[in-house]
């Protein structure tokens, strides 16, 4: 990853730093670790300790609401229901269409976007603040305004949709199950795209012009540019937002929570819904921490096979 | 034939310009379209709301709806003052500790070695992976045993903890950038390392303090599953969980006071943000995308 080149820079410049003051003095060391000690607590205290308990709970057949001592240890009894639970997989499968929907969507706009940001053009920074600000806009905020837009009876996308021919009737696009994925689909997109934008601008924007000039000589064209010098240079960063997006868009609970509350029908409960309504709905928390278990161990294995497949294209 | 040329490139080149514009001008409208129509609802009465064709452009504009938001108490029970008043008291300390928490643990990975520093660091952004609801579950039986249910302080403590993986690795990005000589030389100048510290590195690495203060208040003042289930108390409730329970799932949605209401959430952040903005992104893509 790209943290390579950087570290190695700094490592250079603070390793002279280290080797006057840093190791050599006891005192040193502990000034710099009570720097560190306080965030590292908190955040054992609110991420380690929870994470772990949370593991633990799934082992458990747990209730809040039980006061007659029936929670217990159960072993791996909450993971073998889990396999034969259909609802389970379902919820994977929308989960994972979700996360990739969003990803591809809010790519494509966000990489579009960041081209035509990067040609030279006036007022560059006005343009881009105006993209950037959905992404700061709350997502309960998001929520309520796409619930009002994509309203069935009311909803000014139907409006507008009609008004253009695309549509005869208005439809629910929020309640039948066939449309429910896509509208939600769309209305994180609307959100998540300036974090491509970004990104990928930012990215653009180191690609060295020499490389381009050097192209143009050897008579590549637009597409060619970018099949040979923009892309090739964007690879690590593309590799890197996507990964985190999708990790995000597992984590995506208000819109959903807000728009469909899962339904219609299970079309849109994904895991974080899902796993709430266990938990919080049913009481059933060690199921619940069951599932958050896997949902884990398939974000890390999915991680690691990313960077692998993606990144390990860079060493060919 | 080689001015005719000269000019066909230049027509092209100008002709690609204009394409930019318009491509850029035509995804800023449709992109604008959903708050236009937010902004264009929060001023109209309710009884022109259902009209269809809908009213593009309000012809009676009215401010009513914001009025009904804040003037809380009113009969629709709306306790929108309560919850901002609670958002901010929760966000601001959050900013406050994240700047504080991720200073120090940035500056200090920034600078000291140790064995297993790479480790930590990687582990520290691996936490960005761990399922929140399932987080949730154990901070519910915590916060229940420990009495912090309905407490800021739990809200606080959460949101610092969400804010602080990505915080410390933007500040460490931006302490990696000045160089380590500066200290030396005040060292040797007769400062301590922590005035060293304050003194000189901290105005250089400002920006990124900045830019954690605003992505740590983005994330308090969005977040909604934590605060929808830790806080179960009305009047305790931060704005995300509390203008949704208010409007969702009444029977008569007041769709102009709901994006009145969302408007008046949204204000804050767009104006921070735009100030601030420099800050953010730099620290967002050097910080990120580089580290």
């Amino acid at each position: 990853m790209g943290e390579n080149t950087v570290i190695a820079a700094g490592e250079q410049r603070s390793l002279r730093v280290s080797g006057m003051h840093v190791s050599v003095h006891g005192r040193e060391r502990r000034f710099f670790t009570s720097l560190i000690l306080p965030a590292l607590v908190i955040m054992a205290f609110t991420i380690g300790f929870p994470l772990a308990s949370g593991v633990r709970l799934g082992f458990f057949r747990y209730f809040l609401t039980d006061i007659t001592g029936e929670n217990r240890f159960i072993g791996l009894g909450n993971f073998a229901n889990l396999l034969r639970d259909r609802a389970f997989y379902v919820s994977f499968y929308r989960t994972v269409e979700y996360a990739a929907g969003v990803v591809v969507l809010s790519f494509i706009i966000g990489f579009a976007l960041a081209l035509l940001l990067n040609q030279d053009i006036h007022m560059r920074g006005v343009f881009r603040s105006l993209f950037l600000v959905p992404w700061i806009v709350p997502y309960v905020v998001v929520s309520l305004l796409f619930m009002w837009i994509l309203n069935a009876n009311y909803g000014v996308f139907n409006v507008i949709l009609s008004n253009i021919g695309l549509i005869k009737h208005f439809r629910g696009w929020l309640i039948e199950p066939r449309l429910a994925m896509p509208s939600v689909i769309l209305a994180t997109a609307w959100k998540t795209y300036p974090f491509f934008m970004l990104m990928l601008l930012a990215g653009l924007q180191t690609v060295p012009a020499e490389q381009y000039e050097a192209a143009t000589i050897d008579g590549a064209g637009v597409i060619q540019r970018f099949l040979y010098v923009t892309w090739p240079n964007l690879r690590e960063i593309i590799m890197i937002v996507t990964l985190l997006e999708f990790i995000w868009e597992f984590q995506n609970f208000t819109l959903i929570w807000v728009l469909t509350k899962g339904g219609p029908i299970d079309a849109t409960n994904i895991w974080p819904v899902h796993i709430y309504k266990t938990a919080f709905k049913e009481f059933n928390m060690g199921y619940g921490s069951a599932m958050g278990v896997l949902w884990l161990v398939f974000l890390l294995i999915f991680s690691l096979g990313y960077i692998r497949v993606v990144g390990g294209k860079e060493a060919e | 034939m080689a001015v005719w040329m000269l000019t066909l490139a230049r027509r092209k080149r100008l002709l690609a310009k204009v394409g930019t514009y318009a491509a850029l001008v035509a995804m800023l409208v449709i992109i604008y379209f959903p708050v236009y129509w937010m902004v264009i609802t929060s001023i109209k009465h309710h009884n022109v709301l259902f009209k269809l064709p809908p009213e593009w452009f309000p012809r009676k504009p009215t401010l009513l709806p914001y009025y009904n938001v804040i003037a809380s108490g009113q009969a629709e029970a709306l306790n929108f003052l309560a919850y901002f008043r609670n958002s901010i008291i929760v966000s601001a300390s959050t900013v406050f500790l994240s700047i504080i928490l991720a200073t120090m643990a940035g500056y200090a990975f920034s600078r000291f070695r140790y064995a297993g520093r790479r480790t930590t660091l990687t582990a520290i952004l691996i936490t960005q992976m761990f399922p929140l609801p399932m987080l949730l579950i154990s901070f519910y039986i915590m916060f229940w045993r420990l009495r912090l249910l309905n407490t800021y302080t739990g809200l606080i403590i959460s949101y610092t903890s969400f804010a602080l993986p990505f915080c410390i690795w933007m500040l460490k990005g931006f302490f990696d950038k000045i160089p380590g000589e500066l200290e030396e030389a005040a060292l040797i100048d007769g400062c301590s390392r922590l005035q060293a510290l304050c003194k000189v590195i901290l105005p250089l690495a400002l920006p990124g303090v900045l830019a954690v203060g605003v992505f740590s208040f983005l994330v308090a003042w969005d977040e909604f599953m934590f605060a929808l289930t830790l806080m179960s108390q009305d009047s305790m409730r931060t704005i995300p969980p509390g203008v949704i329970l208010s409007f969702v799932g009444e029977f008569d949605i007041r769709w102009e006071d709901m994006m009145a209401a969302s408007i008046i959430v949204t204000v804050p952040v767009v104006v921070i943000f735009l100030g601030l903005q420099k800050y953010l992104i730099q620290g967002l893509t050097a910080g990120a995308v580089k580290g």
